[in-house]
């Protein structure tokens, strides 16, 4: 719930609260890069599930 | 199988997700990792509402929608339909349910099969659920259908490819009308639509709406579209919804940063308006949904991101 807003609107930010009171404002951000490769660092990709899913591709 | 009273939400959806493993190798392809393309959804639906979800190419929003109507399989959470959990339906019970809830798709050219007629394409829904009712009865009940769309009787022996697009999307409209759903689920319903017809398209949607007490899930990436027609609206970002609240309580007062600049990107005709309005410029791109940024999805592109680090939990609609 944010101060002054009605109960059916729904927000999903951590900042909602102070965004709206003006206590943060935008400023310039640079884009992040995010790492693009799905498979985080060290993990093991899955097996297949079966033999059948093996010959069903 | 039980339903409700018609007290309830008539779509009730919980933590839903479907994530889309993804495959590398030839013989023995292995799952690598997963698009998060809808990613704890929750969102509810009162009868003879119309919800509207919005958002940019890629944020989930159509996979939400078929994943509702089961057209894509839930990974994880509830689908709640009068009472009855539909995500984990199977078989005759699912045949069944799926009468209620319909689909208008976006390119209806593809969406309609160009070797039947008008007429057979109607049908088919009719005897699929078991709603023929004999030829004299299912011929006034199609007339009655096109005539219901604007259309003249004289369409049913036609086939789509001798229809504009309106016309060919006013077909699919009745074809989803054929079997008397509840819930009508209409991904983009006049994006691939001229301008002058989508008023058309938007105003007969909610005739019907009226008429029949339809209640509308409307996906859109146009903003104006789904402010026209929605009740209440939800802003999708990167597979979860940012915000929800009622159509005009959105549009004049945005609380998340992405709905904010969103809205900001809107032109305004008044040129004095327009050139003293705050416009809020995002940076790059959407993130891939393969690999979602940690914490907020939105906090890489958000003008107001904060320093040194933001909270690593998922914020979620509250």
């Amino acid at each position: 719930m944010i101060e002054g807003v009605p109960s059916g609107h729904r927000v999903a930010c951590h900042f909602a609260e102070d965004i709206r009171s003006g206590r943060l404002q935008p400023h310039r951000v640079e884009a992040e890069a995010v790492e693009e490769d799905v498979l985080a660092p060290g993990a093991v990709p899955e097996l297949p599930g079966s033999v059948t899913e093996i010959l069903g591709r | 199988m039980t339903e409700t009273d018609g007290a309830g939400p008539l779509l009730d959806v919980r933590d839903l997700a479907v994530h889309f493993p993804i495959k590398r190798g030839l013989l023995l392809d292995r799952t690598v990792g997963h698009v998060y393309a809808v990613d704890g959804v929750s969102l509810q639906i009162a009868r003879g509402e119309t919800y509207g979800l919005v958002g940019e190419s890629g944020c989930g929003k159509s996979t939400l929608g078929r994943a509702i109507l089961r057209l894509v399989e839930p990974t994880a959470g509830q689908v709640t339909f009068d009472g009855v959990d539909v995500a984990h339906l199977h078989g005759e019970r699912l045949r069944t349910m799926r009468r209620r809830f319909q689909m208008v798709f976006q390119d209806p050219m593809s969406s309609l099969d160009p070797r039947q007629s008008v007429e057979s394409l109607l049908l088919e829904g009719l005897r699929a659920h078991g709603l023929s009712r004999g030829p004299a009865a299912d011929s006034a009940r199609l007339r009655e259908l096109v005539d219901s769309v604007g259309l003249p009787a004289a369409a049913l022996r036609r086939y789509p490819h001798e229809f504009s697009g309106g016309q060919r999307q006013r077909i699919g409209i009745a074809r989803a009308l054929s079997v008397e759903p509840d819930l009508v689920v209409a991904d983009e319903p006049v994006s691939a639509l001229d301008v002058s017809v989508q008023a058309q398209v938007l105003n007969l949607l909610g005739r019907l709406q009226a008429e029949l007490g339809l209640t509308y899930l409307v996906i859109a990436h146009d903003l104006a579209v789904v402010r026209h027609v929605s009740d209440r609206v939800g802003v999708m970002y990167l597979g979860g919804i940012v915000e929800e609240a009622p159509s005009q309580a959105l549009y004049d007062d945005p609380q998340h940063p992405y709905t904010r600049a969103l809205l900001s990107a809107v032109p305004v005709p008044d040129p004095e308006l327009e050139d003293r309005r705050e416009r809020i410029l995002l940076t790059g791109d959407l993130p891939s949904p393969a690999a979602p940024p940690a914490g907020c999805r939105f906090h890489t592109r958000c003008p107001w991101r904060q320093r040194p680090a933001a909270p690593t939990s998922v914020p979620r609609c509250g």
